[in-house]
């Protein structure tokens, strides 16, 4: 009677506790429950003893099943179940899918409809696309108890199976195969308000209905329409119509990408989108729809996400990790080089990135012009152009049988356009947006530190993610500083110190005008750095201090330790040098490469509770330190030195205006 | 003398509309004559060595042409360009109006206020259909503070002076920003008497 381990060829392959696939769940779920479904309805009795003996079968197997809810209670822990309850990670162990069916076979007795919808896993799904068909809303008006009890079950079970398979990071063109694997698109899932974090829908199926889109106008495109180079001309919607289609969805996708993301009003909610678009960008790149992925990097990439430096640097860094990766693809490096090597290597079903192409081909219609008195082409041209157009006609039959469509997405993801020839205007308002969110002038923030050393940030320059830039940018502006400062110390201490605040404290396009003003004068005049460094800038104090912080954005950090600088004050501003080792007091033990700089304007300077210890308070960043010397008497000429030089720019300054730099 | 890019190797980006001949640009420069040897799928074929201002240069050049459309992409492919040729033709209103754009989308991925460009009118032979006079492209660049020159990729006229001089204008920019970590050797070179 029971031949479910002959049957079951696939269990060797599940370890203990492993996780399970989507896929591989309901093969399992069908082949377990099979004895099941053929039990006779009539009899409860039987139905009883056929779940007890399947339960032991399973158990036997070393499949747990939770039996802690009784089953005449299934309606209390059917009212109990929530949503957030439903474990995230669905394990053999932990089957909780099972536990549900249990509970709702033995109610399911009274009602035949429901148990033939319950028995098996398969019917599962069933019952999701039923139940969403049953969404139409002259049925929700009045739903019974049953109807409104089935639902939730099918919700709570697909997400748990949901959540289960998002563990699973499927190999390619494996994602949707099984005919059984159709999630729950229910109209409530794409909410307007979440996007593409709509609970429920996966990446796969965002990159999985993205592709069927693309697929739908790739395959359009004819020969005559690449032929005729006139996609980018004024005639271009009469000429290469589904060319124009098609690099139209692109735009859209990419468009949607950005308002999605700037949608997420803070930086972790926006750091969320970015990790989903992320994702969604891997599975397209599963797939091998270079398309749509490419409109999602390149989005990713635009100006306006882009800089948005406070989300970028809540994305984890393996997924800025597998961004980069992908955006690598996308390297226009010799020649698209990475890209198309990458094609070359490809199997169908895929979908290019059409662009690369159509440069290839206006390049080859560059190159050996149409006769004008509409004779033969010339024979390089035809081959040449051929052979394009070949490698194009190939890859458009290119099938995604193994997807399927979900209206709901799909028709979600086409109502997100625009008017072309806004385009522009939209952009803007997008970059507006972007600036609204994350303001220019909080990027830089001088007494974030970097512990990397000058010289190791801008050897990591080639990096793509945005974190690291604007990193490298902050690093770069204070290098420029510096330079800055030499060149101005030897005339105006306190005036320099005016030019350095103003371009370290608050980046904006302003100050960035100012800084290269400043320097070009320098490179005009031809002065090398050396040169102005002659005489210019004196060292007033130095010493090892540590370093603790009080207040940061006038909160208290969660956890503050001591740390160990060698610290300059070099005019008015000090200069930190991190340390090479864990000790060590001498200048040899620190870094030759200073890693901050902290201007003293505006800071109030006061001794701390211990004799050795001193505050640093910086008004305008709402952020305090405290620092502690070796001895009482360092700290005390540390206290007097910086009073001094605190005092020093306090002092009102209206002769010159403060960006002058004057050479004698 | 202290050169002030060591490689010495540019990334030229050329943007424009459609149709101003960027490509055509593009293609008179790399390949003079034996334009019909021409293959734009191959690795090194937008790239070029030149001397400018007796110092050897490597030209990488992306050119968009045929991808215009695509306007999605444009601001990540100008994020890695160093210089910028703004290309119009001068026989096109259209494009030449969109020369705005293209100065304000390149400042803005950059996030500076301003950076190595030249804005360049195209088709310069074809005077019966000029369309933008010389005094309105130079009142617009000098709007947009860049310099501006006009050439024909047809007659061959001004192509090398146009990318020679981006390369002058991207080298006075860079030696103005090269930050001046290499300019701190004090302390290395009392370091070396030493030894």
């Amino acid at each position: 009677m029971f031949r479910i381990t002959e049957d079951f060829r696939a269990v060797t392959g599940i370890k203990h506790s492993s996780s399970l696939n989507l896929d591989l769940f309901s093969v399992i779920m069908d082949e377990v429950t099979k004895t099941i479904q053929e039990v006779p309805r009539e009899n409860l009795e039987e139905v009883h003893n056929m779940l007890e003996k399947w339960r032991v079968v399973l158990e036997g197997k070393r499949l747990r099943i939770n039996r802690n809810a009784r089953y005449n209670e299934y309606q209390l822990s059917m009212e109990k179940m929530r949503y957030a309850d439903m474990p995230r990670d669905v394990s053999i162990d932990n089957f909780p899918s099972l536990n549900v069916s249990e509970k709702v076979k033995s109610k399911a007795y009274d009602d035949e409809d429901t148990l033939e919808h319950l028995v098996s896993s398969t019917e599962y799904r069933k019952l999701t696309t039923y139940n969403s068909l049953k969404k139409h809303p002259s049925n929700l008006s009045t739903p019974s108890y049953e109807q409104k009890h089935r639902r939730r079950l099918s919700e709570t079970l697909t997400c748990g199976l949901a959540r289960q398979c998002k563990t699973h990071s499927l190999p390619c063109n494996m994602t949707l195969k099984h005919p059984y694997s159709v999630s729950p698109v229910d109209e409530q899932d794409i909410d307007k308000t979440k996007g593409v974090l709509s609970p429920g829908i996966l990446p796969e199926d965002w990159a999985a209905q993205l592709t069927l889109l693309d697929l739908n106008i790739f395959s359009q495109i004819s020969p005559e329409e690449l032929s005729s180079c006139a996609w980018n001309k004024k005639q271009k919607l009469e000429v290469a119509p589904n060319v124009v289609a098609f690099t139209r969805q692109f735009n859209h996708v990419s468009f949607w990408v950005v308002q999605e993301i700037l949608k997420g009003a803070t930086p972790k909610l926006r750091a969320d989108l970015i990790t989903q678009f992320i994702k969604i960008s891997k599975k397209l790149y599963d797939l091998n729809n270079f398309h749509s992925l490419f409109a999602v990097i390149s989005s990713l990439q635009s100006a306006s996400v882009y800089r948005l430096s406070k989300s970028w640097n809540n994305v984890s860094k393996k997924d800025r990790q597998s961004f980069d990766k992908l955006a690598n693809v996308f390297s226009e490096t010799n020649n698209w080089r990475n890209l198309r090597d990458h094609l070359e290597t490809l199997r169908l079903p895929c979908i290019p990135y059409l662009g690369v192409f159509l440069t290839d081909l206006v390049y080859v219609d560059m190159a050996h012009p149409h006769k004008s008195s509409g004779i033969l082409e010339s024979d390089a041209r035809r081959y040449k152009m051929n052979n394009i157009l070949r490698v194009i006609s190939h890859l458009q039959q290119s099938r995604y049988d193994n997807l399927i469509r979900f209206p709901r997405i799909s028709d979600y993801l086409n109502s997100i356009r625009y008017i072309e020839e806004l385009h522009k205007f939209v952009q803007d308002d997008q970059y507006k947006l972007s600036l609204k969110l994350e303001p220019l002038s909080c990027q830089t923030e001088n007494s974030r530190g970097s512990k990397e050393s000058v010289n190791q940030v801008l050897l990591d320059s080639l990096s793509l993610s945005p974190a690291k830039s604007t990193e490298l940018m902050r690093i770069r502006k204070f290098s420029l500083c510096k330079q800055q400062q030499k060149t101005n110390c030897s005339n105006l201490i306190h005036k320099s110190d005016e030019g350095i605040l103003s371009t370290v404290n608050s980046r904006n396009l302003l100050d960035d005008s100012l800084i290269e003003e400043n320097t070009l004068d320098l490179s005009n005049l031809n002065l090398s750095p050396s040169q102005t460094l002659k005489g210019a800038h004196k060292i007033s104090l130095e010493s090892c201090l540590r370093r603790k912080v009080v207040l940061k954005n006038g909160r208290k950090p969660a956890v503050a330790t001591w740390q160990r600088y060698w610290i300059q004050l070099w005019a008015s501003v000090l200069i930190y040098y991190s340390p090479k080792s864990f000790k060590g007091c001498n200048r040899n033990d620190f870094k030759r490469e200073p890693c901050k700089l902290c201007p003293l304007k505006g800071c109030t300077v006061s001794l701390g509770d211990n004799p050795d210890t001193f505050l640093i308070k910086h008004p305008d960043q709402r952020n305090t330190y405290k620092f502690r010397a070796d001895s009482e008497n360092t700290a005390l000429q540390w206290y007097r030195r910086l009073y001094h030089a605190a005092q020093l720019v306090h002092q009102p300054d209206t002769k010159l205006p403060d960006n002058l730099i004057s050479f004698d | 003398m202290n050169r002030p890019n060591f490689n010495q190797n540019y990334k030229l980006v050329v943007v424009g509309g459609g149709g101003v001949g960027k490509s055509a640009i593009t293609i008179q420069f790399i390949q003079k004559y034996f334009v019909t040897d021409y293959d734009p799928t191959i690795e090194d074929s937008y790239s070029k060595q030149c001397v400018v201002d007796d110092v050897p240069a490597k030209l990488d050049i992306l050119d968009t042409a045929g991808q215009e459309e695509f306007s999605a992409m444009r601001e990540q492919y100008m994020r890695s360009g160093e210089g910028f040729l703004l290309v119009f033709s001068v026989a096109d209103k259209t494009s030449f109006n969109e020369m705005e754009k293209f100065h304000r989308q390149i400042l803005r991925v950059k996030d500076r206020d301003e950076f190595p460009m030249l804005m360049v009118g195209n088709k310069a032979d074809l005077s019966s259909q000029r369309m933008v006079s010389v005094q309105d492209a130079q009142n617009m660049a000098m709007q947009l503070k860049i310099p501006y020159i006009e050439c024909s990729a047809k007659a061959g006229m001004n192509i090398d002076q146009s990318f020679h001089e981006l390369v002058r204008i991207v080298r006075r920019f860079q030696l103005s920003e090269r930050p001046p970590i290499k300019s701190e050797p004090e302390k290395s070179s009392k370091k070396c008497s030493i030894l």
